[in-house]
């Protein structure tokens, strides 16, 4: 039979970001894939040899919109740890929070393009209501609706106000009322079963093997969830991460449906026991010479921060392990073998994003 | 001086195997970070994590210039980011399942013979600002 190269990407209609893969196609399946990266290719890593290391929390933030705040999280936890720092309490709540908000309106845009993926476009427009709700409490929380810019190291920059933390009580309310209507609506929907299960699957042990992360591998049956360490505030909680066992694209989209109901429950809870004391301890001087690695939960997976320092307020070496670049190979066999129509849902169940795998 | 937890030295000649044994005592592989530690010498950190959240590392240090083996052929999700050291730091691997020489992040299709895309970790240097 002959084989035929199709494009996909890098512009795609279901593609929020640049990605390029080579369909090698056998009639209407897909035989190989092949990656192409590098359209947002920033050296973002190298920047750490000329920004000082406060400088470089802008820089890392920098790395996706979407989940800034977990990248400067994971950023100055690594630093913190080479100060041997901890967090006042509140901060440690309040990293949370809007740690919590990151996850729960990266998970609500993925969901809206999931659903215009499969041609359902008045659920995306629904999915994206609920997210302006996030967006809200972002910008009167942080004054920004994505790059918020409130980890520094050794704390936060900015406070919520207990009447602020009210009104986030009440829109938790609202967002979960809404949020489960749609659920219900999306998850029942003959359409999106038809379309989602049992397309792109990964087994458990592929998963494993493969080095996936996130909803990815939690769909694929595994409880592997970075919040597990329980940082920050999490050591005040019992966690548990969201499995599914069914391993495709269905299961990977339940996972995040399951995700930002417990994202509400983590915001209040956070906001139930938020103890009062000060925003940040004093970070003195250039950072000891020495090695750190810190690991927090993206909404896409495990995002990974190995620092290295030399004494010097410039870092030698700041490395990033982003939850996408760690997804791309189980895409690779998820592709493998499914029909041409399928590829775009498929690429979309990893929650694709390419400017944290290009940094 | 803090340093990473749990960490094996390893060498050109046993990496491969040391890799492959970490696989199958069940460690998920994460990433490789490559580290250019002076003029003469550059370091790969092979990063693992368990269900658990335990950290492994193995540390390999090489002279610049060697050609060093990779780990794709034991561990396929090491194909990328072999792949992406060589194009920012100018690496060359032996045995790389799937060789993009070069152009992973250039989106070339192909480089003329003998022609080599700029590696920005292995060029780059700052210069102190003088202040007078």
């Amino acid at each position: 039979m002959s084989r035929t190269i199709i494009p996909f990407g890098p512009q795609h209609p279901v593609l929020p970001e640049p990605l390029h893969l080579k369909l090698v196609v056998e009639d209407e399946i897909v035989s190989e894939v092949i990656p192409n990266l590098g359209y947002v290719h920033r050296g973002l890593e190298m920047l750490s040899r000329v920004r000082d290391m406060h400088q470089m929390i802008y820089v890392v933030e920098r790395v996706c919109g979407i989940c800034s705040c977990l990248h400067a999280l994971a950023y100055c936890h690594a630093l913190e740890k080479l100060y041997g720092l901890e967090a006042p309490p509140r901060a440690r709540y309040l990293r949370i929070i809007w740690g919590e908000l990151h996850r729960m309106h990266s998970h609500l845009l993925w969901l809206g393009l999931y659903a215009e993926s499969f041609g359902f476009e008045s659920l995306f427009l629904a999915f994206w209501k609920v997210r302006e709700r996030i967006m809200d409490i972002m910008e009167a929380t942080a004054g920004n609706r994505v790059v918020i810019s409130t980890n520094i190291i050794g704390g936060v920059r900015r406070d919520i106000s207990p009447e602020n933390l009210r009104w986030i009580m009440n829109e938790m309310d609202l967002v979960e009322k809404e949020f489960r209507q749609l659920m219900s609506t999306m998850l029942k929907d003959y359409t999106v079963e038809s379309r989602t299960r049992g397309k792109g699957y990964l087994s458990k042990e592929d998963a494993y093997a493969l080095g996936a992360c996130g909803p990815t591998l939690r769909g694929s049956g595994w409880a592997i969830d970075s919040r597990m360490l329980e940082y920050d505030a999490l050591k005040d909680f019992s966690f548990e991460p969201v499995v599914e066992h069914d391993g495709d694209s269905y299961a990977r989209g339940v996972v995040r449906f399951k995700e930002v109901l417990q994202s509400i429950g983590i915001v209040r809870e956070c906001i139930s026991k938020i103890p009062d004391s000060e925003l940040s301890v004093p970070v003195k001087g250039n950072p000891p010479a020495g090695e750190a690695w810190s690991n927090v939960e993206q909404p896409r997976g495990e995002l990974l921060y190995y620092v290295k320092s030399d004494g010097t307020k410039n870092l030698p070496r700041v490395r990033i392990r982003t939850p996408t670049f760690a997804n791309i190979p189980p895409l690779l066999v998820m592709l493998k073998g499914c029909e041409l129509a399928d590829v775009p849902v498929i690429t979309l169940s990893i929650d694709p994003c390419i400017s944290c795998t290009e940094r | 001086m803090i340093v990473l937890e749990n960490v094996t030295e390893v060498s050109l000649d046993n990496v491969r195997e040391e890799v492959a044994a970490a696989i199958e005592q069940g460690w998920r592989f994460v990433t490789i970070t490559a580290v250019d530690l002076n003029e003469n010498e550059f370091e790969f950190i092979y990063h693992f994590h368990n269900p658990e959240f335990e950290i492994k590392n193995l540390r390999l240090t090489f002279p610049k210039g060697t050609v060093v083996p990779s780990v794709s052929g034991v561990l396929f999700c090491a194909l990328l980011v072999e792949n992406e050291i060589k194009d920012l730091f100018h690496i060359d691997f032996e045995g790389l399942a799937l060789d993009y020489n070069g152009t992973f992040y250039t989106n070339v299709d192909e480089l003329e013979e003998g022609e080599r895309m700029i590696a920005p970790f292995a060029t780059f240097t700052t210069v102190q600002k003088n202040k007078d």
